[in-house]
């Protein structure tokens, strides 16, 4: 039997849109404690022991500050933000695996669910691209202050169009070449050709994954149900 | 003779993506200085994003004018909203207002002028609405948490007033504002630095 921490991807996808249904759903906090339980059983199966006690002291941080701020008006937004930050964390942790995965195996993984080609790029691309800004932003913000331009904040804050004019510019330019290089390179890997994607990991749907599926979407029905009938209100 | 090519291809596809996740990434900055006041959250905050985020789109409309290029936009959106926050009713609307966007620039839409300002347009009605939606509907449970912590309805009432009919119509009027002022400001840029340098060609518009 393959090990959780190997499970395929589309248990992944799939336990991220059961977790979005309950979301909706469930109107207890009991309810949402009762899947966030198992998302950290996710995570600790999957050997994310440390991202496990993160996203659970993240949690009952939230809940505290949430307690805190419940009832200040002025505070109403943040309140807001505690609230729904520690039940997205539920969501949050299914996502874990999907942003380290290879990018074949995506694309495999994309194919098999029959998505077009296009959202499985864009997917990839997106996931790989997001570090990548703040990579750039930090370059052309040392090339700025190399220049004499937003040395302080003071600075920066006083000419702050001026300041933004000088930073998106070639923050877009670059993007543009980099997406010229890019789209060269997956011209190369073969990605116009309309042949089968063959991925170099074994992309493989196997029981083991069938019966994770089935018994945390059971999971999750029975916490849906239970909230429905008011039997985790206390 | 070789036929004009109308669809988005590769190429544009990885460049659209590219673009969409810095629109993402430089909308979600704006708007984190506006979220101590639910008010500046709702009014301001995606004003600000739209007009500053302007260039982007511009710029997005101008290196891909293809069929699929907004609807690939809004679907990227969606894509980030679901697997980063579960969201799922707000990648929905993400996926409808890109159709809607697309049927916009239907017949020659990415090479006017004025129709892109009307998508935009669009799309900052879906953009703000989603949200809205996504509250809207996890209503029960936030109740259920504020009656549970000994609050009245009240106090509850007071909390959603924030999205009442009148309020989601008033910003969804200033986002279209924002969506006139964005699209002008990132012509503008386009004009000033893009087209000089070659990145962009000259249009005809």
């Amino acid at each position: 039997m393959k090990p959780f921490c190997q499970a395929d991807l589309r248990v992944n996808l799939w336990l991220i849109f059961v977790n979005a249904i309950m979301f909706l759903i469930c109107a207890h906090e009991t309810s949402f404690i009762a899947l966030f339980a198992l998302a950290c059983l996710w995570l600790l199966l999957r050997k994310q022991y440390k991202k496990a006690a993160g996203f659970i002291a993240a949690y009952i941080t939230l809940c505290f500050l949430s307690e805190i701020l419940i009832g200040i008006r002025s505070l109403t937004t943040i309140w807001f933000f505690t609230m729904f930050s520690r039940h997205l964390l539920i969501t949050i942790s299914y996502v874990d695996g999907l942003a380290d995965a290879h990018t074949g195996t995506l694309l495999t993984v994309f194919e098999r669910i029959r998505l077009p080609k296009a959202a499985g790029i864009s997917t990839v691309v997106l996931l790989r691209f997001i570090p990548t800004i703040a990579y750039e932003y930090h370059a052309i913000r040392g090339s700025l202050k190399f220049r004499g331009v937003g040395i302080t904040i003071r600075q920066t804050l006083l000419h702050l169009p001026k300041n933004f004019e000088c930073t998106i510019i070639p923050l877009l330019m670059r993007t543009t070449r980099i997406a010229e290089e890019l789209s060269a390179a997956a011209m190369v890997r073969g990605v116009r050709t309309t042949n089968k994607i063959v991925s170099f990991d074994e992309v493989h749907f196997r029981l083991s994954d069938g019966i994770i599926c089935v018994i945390f979407s059971l999971y999750a029905i029975i916490v849906c149900l239970a909230d429905r009938l008011n039997m985790l209100s206390f | 003779m070789k036929k004009a090519r109308k669809w988005i291809g590769l190429k544009e596809i990885i460049l659209v993506a590219l673009l969409s996740a810095l629109w993402i990434v430089l909308s979600a900055i704006l708007m984190v200085p506006f979220t101590t006041n639910l008010y500046l959250a709702a009014f301001v905050a995606p004003a600000v994003a739209l007009v500053v985020s302007g260039i982007i789109y511009t710029l997005m409309c101008a290196k891909s004018p293809y069929h699929g290029t907004l609807l690939l936009f809004c679907v990227i959106e969606a894509i980030y909203n679901y697997f980063t926050v579960g969201l799922i009713l707000v990648a929905a609307v993400n996926v409808l207002t890109g159709v809607i966007m697309e049927l916009v620039m239907l017949n020659g839409g990415y090479q006017s002028h004025k129709r892109p300002v009307i998508a935009y347009m669009v799309f900052a009605v879906g953009w703000i609405m989603a949200p809205a939606v996504s509250v809207l509907s996890t209503m029960a449970s936030t109740t259920e948490t504020l009656l549970a912590s000994g609050f009245d309805q009240a106090y509850i009432d007071s909390v959603f007033g924030m999205y009442s009919a009148g309020n989601l119509i008033l910003s969804c009027m200033i986002g279209i504002l924002a969506a006139i002022a964005g699209y002008a400001l990132g012509y503008k840029l386009l004009k000033k630095h893009f087209i000089p340098a070659g990145a962009v060609q000259g249009e005809n518009k």
